[in-house]
């Protein structure tokens, strides 16, 4: 039970690690993340939202991650974010779109789209881990008041 | 457990924060530079990322920053493309939209 706990911790951590340094470094270079969006292959008028919701998004997932209450929430959220940054990376290297941006844009410059890809799914990988754990610990919880409470 | 957990988080956020820090001054001399294109023989602005240009897939730089005008240093990396973007499948360029004709030309 504590060894899945602290793996529980680490999971979050990590997530915590690549939300919070995804989002701060977009608002910290604002004008460089509104270029990089316009630079998708994706419609311009989408940018205006995107540019605040995606680190938006992120800060809140952080936060959701960091307390007991909310983490499952946070852990359904960053599957569900990570798995959308996945399929857009799968869709760039399926040809989908009309061209295939630099990925000079997104956290880490210097990486292709195989690798942004691999890393993505490294994290969605990560998310479900930490669901399944939280999950059980949750049903865990639940199971143990319901049979301290028949013994009362 | 509850000194694990917030040794983990504290050092979660503050290697994030410490982090995004650390790029933005790392990154602040290339892209808040005007951004230039190279083009037969010289360098010409770039425009606004989005709109008057993109940078696609594929090795090379493109485009470039200067601080005096002489020296050009790469700053994106991709290739340079306005209106003969690549399409997929056969690679073939992109027909270029027709131009909307000028108020004086419209005769009006």
């Amino acid at each position: 039970m504590f060894k899945k706990q602290v793996m529980l911790e680490c999971v979050s951590a990590l997530l915590i690690l690549l939300f919070l340094y995804a989002s701060l470094s977009k608002f910290m270079d604002f004008k460089t993340f509104i270029g990089e969006m316009n630079n998708q292959p994706l419609p311009k008028s989408w940018t205006p939202f995107l540019v605040w919701f995606i680190p938006c998004t992120e800060i809140v997932l952080s936060i959701a991650l960091i307390f007991e209450r909310t983490r499952l929430l946070g852990l359904y959220g960053s599957v569900v974010l990570m798995g959308l940054f996945t399929v857009y990376a799968m869709l760039i290297l399926l040809h989908f779109f009309p061209r295939v941006p630099c990925s000079c844009g997104g956290i880490i410059k210097k990486l292709t789209w195989p690798q942004h890809l691999a890393m993505n799914l490294f994290f969605v990988a990560l998310s479900l881990s930490g669901v399944i754990i939280q999950r059980r610990k949750y049903f865990n919880s639940i199971i143990i008041t319901k049979n301290k409470n028949s013994l009362v | 457990m509850k000194k694990v957990k917030w040794t983990l988080m504290s050092l979660a956020v503050i290697i994030s924060v410490g982090g995004a820090f650390a790029n933005r001054v790392h990154n602040q001399s290339c892209t808040g530079d005007t951004q230039y294109y190279y083009a037969g023989g010289g360098y010409s602005e770039a425009g606004i990322i989005g709109t008057n240009y993109v940078c696609d897939s594929g090795s090379g730089t493109c485009t470039y920053y200067t601080t005096d005008k002489i020296h050009y240093y790469s700053c994106e990396s991709g290739v340079y493309c306005t209106q003969n973007c690549l399409t997929r499948g056969n690679l073939k360029p992109v027909k270029p939209k027709k131009p909307v004709p000028s108020p004086e030309h419209s005769g009006q």
